[in-house]
């Protein structure tokens, strides 16, 4: 999503080439005019050049015990590696799960355009509020009820009922609603399933997974991805976060400008790009989703940041 | 619009100044109150992230952060204000990953705990300063180190030290600059512990 930030290993090259050079017998004012263009550039420049410069500084105090080189090559660098040693838990993996889509023909088909948002209210009393860039299909026969989301994000409200289990089929993998609220986010290469109330079944559909279903309850959030499915408790405030779009809004706690513009681009068609040095930027806020010009305006004028319309997108850098 | 925003987490700076600081006195308080706590920063990032080839950008990214802000106030405690930088980093990065390292998600509660820990005090790190920059010269590549002594130590210009080394006055400062950034990693980099002689 975001690019990185430049390579810290050339800034600081860059920096100790300018110390070093700085230091010689040649250092010209147009090379001074030039190194403090640079510095002023980037606070990562600064800090390159900031930790190099007290290094070097350090090294004088050398000069004092001056003694003849030694004919000794290099020890192996001590440097410890420091193991993390927290548990890994990796649930099951799935392995490239191919969508299963064999749904029968009495199913209908629902989707929601890009910046869109529909609730279906189903027969059964179960309602299905869907996000932007959304498509579900739903069958409700005697014996069951499934819902097949193929793209994008939906929230179940499931009415209960023991005789006719509430099935979610998405990329692959079966969420057996247990009497309940959750959310279900679909992207192209990651799946997340919030239970906000009640109980939740889930089973990943790849052969080579076939472990045990994992049930999740009320705080849950399980996200699979390509290689692996995991499971952390959330503060029911992030998930309120989460569901925020229910009321037409994205809020952003502790959010970096580069996923919030993200999101963004979500819901609307003007695009936003934000710039690497701006994207680790932390905002905090509450937005209409639609309303790019508000958030656009904030980083000008709060975060100080550059902005440029190109038409159809707008580019926020520093 | 609603709520307001703020830039990396103002609460977590005490009570700065709000008025812009120039940049000697960033650079002064980089230097006295930032650098020394790089050991346990790297410790820190190295406890928490699996990925080492990411830990130098994650140490300039952090570093930039906290002068970012430090430019419109300093900080008036370096320390947390340099943990709690790094622990949003990794959370920011956790977040943003698509394959999730679940030792991160599952410690990012235990990573407040760390911001409370006792650091090396500064004064011991001065205290043997000069033999851990011995240490670190010996350490540097043979050819780095013998431009470097030339240099700096010795006072030689850089042509006599090209002429000296049998090598381009460029291979001097290339040599020199390698010799720069090794010897800040060693020396503000690596655990204390760890830097004495064998």
């Amino acid at each position: 999503m975001n690019a990185p930030a430049p390579n810290a290993k050339d800034v600081n090259a860059t920096a100790a080439t300018w110390l070093v050079r700085m230091n010689a017998e040649d250092w010209s004012e147009d090379d001074q005019k030039m190194f403090d263009t640079w510095l002023v550039q980037s606070p990562a420049h600064r800090a390159a050049y900031w930790r190099l410069k007290a290094a070097y500084a350090e090294t004088s105090r050398l000069q004092a015990l001056r003694r003849p080189q030694q004919g000794r090559g290099p020890r192996k660098s001590a440097m410890p590696f420091l193991a993390a040693t927290a548990a890994t838990l990796i649930v099951a993996s799935i392995v490239a799960a191919a969508t299963i889509s064999f749904a029968p023909q009495s199913s209908e088909r629902y989707a929601t355009q890009v910046g869109g948002s529909k609730t279906l209210a189903l027969r059964d009393g179960t309602r299905i509020e869907l996000n932007t860039a959304t498509e579900v299909r739903v069958s409700l026969t005697k014996t069951q009820r499934t819902v097949w989301l193929d793209k994008g994000e939906a929230f179940f409200e499931v009415a209960h009922d023991a005789q006719r289990p509430f099935i979610v089929m998405v990329a692959g993998h079966r969420v057996t609603d247990i009497g309940t609220k959750f959310l279900i986010r679909h992207d192209p290469a990651r799946l997340e399933v919030a239970v906000v109330e009640g109980k939740v079944g889930f089973d990943s559909s790849d052969p080579a997974s076939r472990a045990q279903p994992l049930q999740l309850a009320a705080g849950d959030v399980l996200v699979a991805t390509p290689h692996a499915i995991t499971v952390k408790a959330k503060r029911e405030e992030d998930l309120a976060t989460e569901l925020g779009w229910r009321r037409g809004m994205l809020i952003f706690h502790h959010t970096t400008l580069g996923e919030a513009a993200a999101e963004f681009n979500r819901y609307n068609g003007h695009q936003l790009v934000v710039g690497d040095s701006a994207s680790a930027l932390t905002i905090n806020g509450v937005f209409p989703k639609n309303d790019v010009p508000a958030f656009v305006r904030l980083a000008q004028a709060v975060l100080k940041l550059r902005v440029e319309d190109q038409g159809h997108q707008t580019v926020i850098s520093r | 619009m609603a709520d307001t925003t703020s830039e990396t987490s103002r609460e977590e700076r005490g009570n700065a100044l709000n008025a812009p600081v120039n940049a000697s006195e960033v650079e002064a308080w980089f230097v006295r109150e930032v650098l020394p706590l790089e050991s346990m920063l790297m410790r820190f990032l190295h406890q928490n992230w699996r990925n080492k080839a990411d830990i130098e950008d994650f140490r300039q990214e952090i570093y930039a952060q906290v002068l970012t802000a430090a430019e419109s106030g300093l900080p008036e405690r370096a320390k947390p204000f340099v943990l709690t930088t790094a622990r949003n980093l990794l959370i920011d990065r956790v977040r943003r990953e698509h394959v999730v390292p679940i030792d991160a998600v599952s410690d990012l509660d235990a990573l407040g705990v760390a911001i409370d820990e006792p650091g090396p005090e500064r004064n011991a790190i001065a205290r043997d300063v000069l033999r851990r920059l011995q240490d670190s010269l010996d350490r540097l590549p043979p050819r780095c180190r013998e431009a470097f002594t030339l240099k700096r130590l010795e006072g030689l210009s850089r042509a006599e030290v090209a002429q000296r080394m049998g090598i381009s006055e460029r291979m001097v400062t290339e040599h020199m600059a390698q010799a720069v950034c090794q010897l800040a990693d060693m020396l503000y980099g690596e655990p204390l512990d760890t830097r004495s002689k064998p």
